[in-house]
């Protein structure tokens, strides 16, 4: 088997590693609370002002994070959002190149720049928010105890993978001024230039590249990670004061009142 | 090893808040308060009355935060006692939805957190807010126990699938 053909068998390995753990881990837990409150939320006890605030707050902005630190918090967004954005020009890039091909996602073109730049940047934040973990969780401090090492460790492998690859796809390309707009790519390119060409060792590095990506969404699934999708939820649930107060009021209630024959 | 649990006299609480004040001192929770307190008036005047209740995490048998934990974060001692690790917590707050009785609460740094049964006071003390009870409201111990306290005062143990580890006079 060829190293192309275990790649195209794995990608959607992994793939179906991560819906198994949501599935297993998310989907199967919310089972468990709806059966809990033997309902769903009805739709128009919904307090939509609460629920945007408490998605601008607790997902955009993560504010609860803030409370905790300023260091944390910019740690967290950087993370989160650059990861986010990456995740996004990831799948524009695998559109608009290999799926869609438009004629300005071409090499060199406005719109391979505009992706290049959007990798590259996005890349570069999810970087510096790994870097701050990792040194952060290091450190003897009791925020370090949040520190998710493990995942940090990958992510950062997927992305410096990434980087690595790029880099020396461009090494062996002749220079071209404008892909300075790939930024930190194109300056380990420029700097890895010297001992070029490296062709077997590319092909190496972006198929570890792309495995390391897949696996890492499988991890996903089946890590602390998976706060990824069930933060986000169950804040948002979280943020229904009436619902919140119903719930517990209904218990309560039920614990309180007399037994029969009891005034 | 007893599975530890709880008894509670609505009849006997005058919903004072001492037992949270306590929870709160010693379990040093900040803002964050580890037992509700409902209160529920009921019929009308000139003949109404008041019953309180005290409710900390009832440490159930199924204890549905544990199930619906994505992370294995909550985890259950050979006495019964439902407790949460911090580190592992991811904050998502799903626990809260699963549990019947909205025990889990979260501070500032999101995690969540709720009683730990006094864990870290010595065995042969009551619980901290049994400690300050002024009408013995609150009864902490083994489940055997409470049982035959609890038949002897026409208490009743609390049902529902989690199985919560409470016996209540009403």
């Amino acid at each position: 088997m060829s190293l192309m053909s275990l790649f195209w068998v794995l990608i959607p390995l992994f793939i179906g590693i991560l819906f198994m753990g949501l599935y297993r881990n998310l989907l199967v837990k919310l089972a468990v609370i709806f059966g809990a409150s033997g309902r769903f939320i009805p739709l128009q006890e919904v307090d939509a002002a609460a629920l945007g605030q408490a998605y601008t707050e607790e997902v955009l902005l993560q504010k609860r994070i803030r409370l905790r630190g300023r260091l944390p918090w910019a740690r967290h967004m950087l993370i989160s959002w650059g990861f986010t954005v990456l995740f996004a020009f990831d799948i524009l890039t695998a559109l608009f190149t290999k799926y869609v091909p438009l004629e300005a996602f071409n090499h060199g073109h406005a719109g391979w720049l505009f992706l290049k730049f959007g990798l590259n940047l996005s890349g570069m934040v999810l970087l510096v928010g790994l870097l701050i973990a990792l040194l952060r969780g290091a450190a003897a401090t009791d925020e370090a105890r949040f520190t998710d090492r493990p995942g940090a460790i990958f992510l950062l492998l997927v992305v410096l993978s990434g980087f690595v690859a790029q880099a020396m796809h461009f090494a062996n390309l002749p220079p071209e001024p404008s892909r300075g707009w790939a930024l930190l790519g194109h300056w380990l390119g420029e700097a890895l230039r010297p001992w070029a060409p490296y062709l077997g060792s590319y092909s190496f590095f972006w198929m570890a590249h792309a495995l390391l990506a897949s696996a890492f969404l499988a991890y996903l699934g089946w890590s602390r990670m998976i706060h990824v999708f069930a933060a986000p939820l169950g804040r948002i649930f979280y943020s229904q004061p009436a619902l919140r107060e119903a719930k517990v009021r209904a218990v309560m209630e039920g614990l309180l009142k007399p037994r029969a024959g009891k005034s | 090893m007893g599975k530890k649990g709880w008894l509670f006299d609505v009849n006997k609480c005058t919903g004072c808040h001492a037992c949270e004040v306590a929870c709160a001192t010693w379990n040093q929770t900040g803002a964050v308060s580890w037992r509700t307190i409902a209160k529920i008036e009921a019929g009308s005047y000139p003949n109404v009355t008041t019953r309180n209740l005290s409710m900390p995490c009832l440490h159930c048998d199924n204890a549905p935060c544990m199930q619906s934990c994505p992370v294995a974060a909550i985890s259950k001692a050979a006495d019964g006692v439902v407790s949460v690790n911090q580190a592992t917590c991811v904050g998502c707050m799903l626990c809260f939805w699963a549990c019947p009785f909205g025990v889990p609460t979260f501070g500032a740094e999101g995690k969540m957190s709720k009683c730990t049964y006094c864990g870290d006071r010595p065995a042969d003390l009551p619980r901290a807010c049994e400690e300050v009870c002024p009408t013995k409201a609150i009864v902490s111990g083994d489940m055997e126990e409470l049982e035959s306290l609890a038949a002897l005062q026409g208490g009743e143990r609390v049902g529902g699938p989690a199985g919560p580890a409470l016996f209540i006079i009403r």
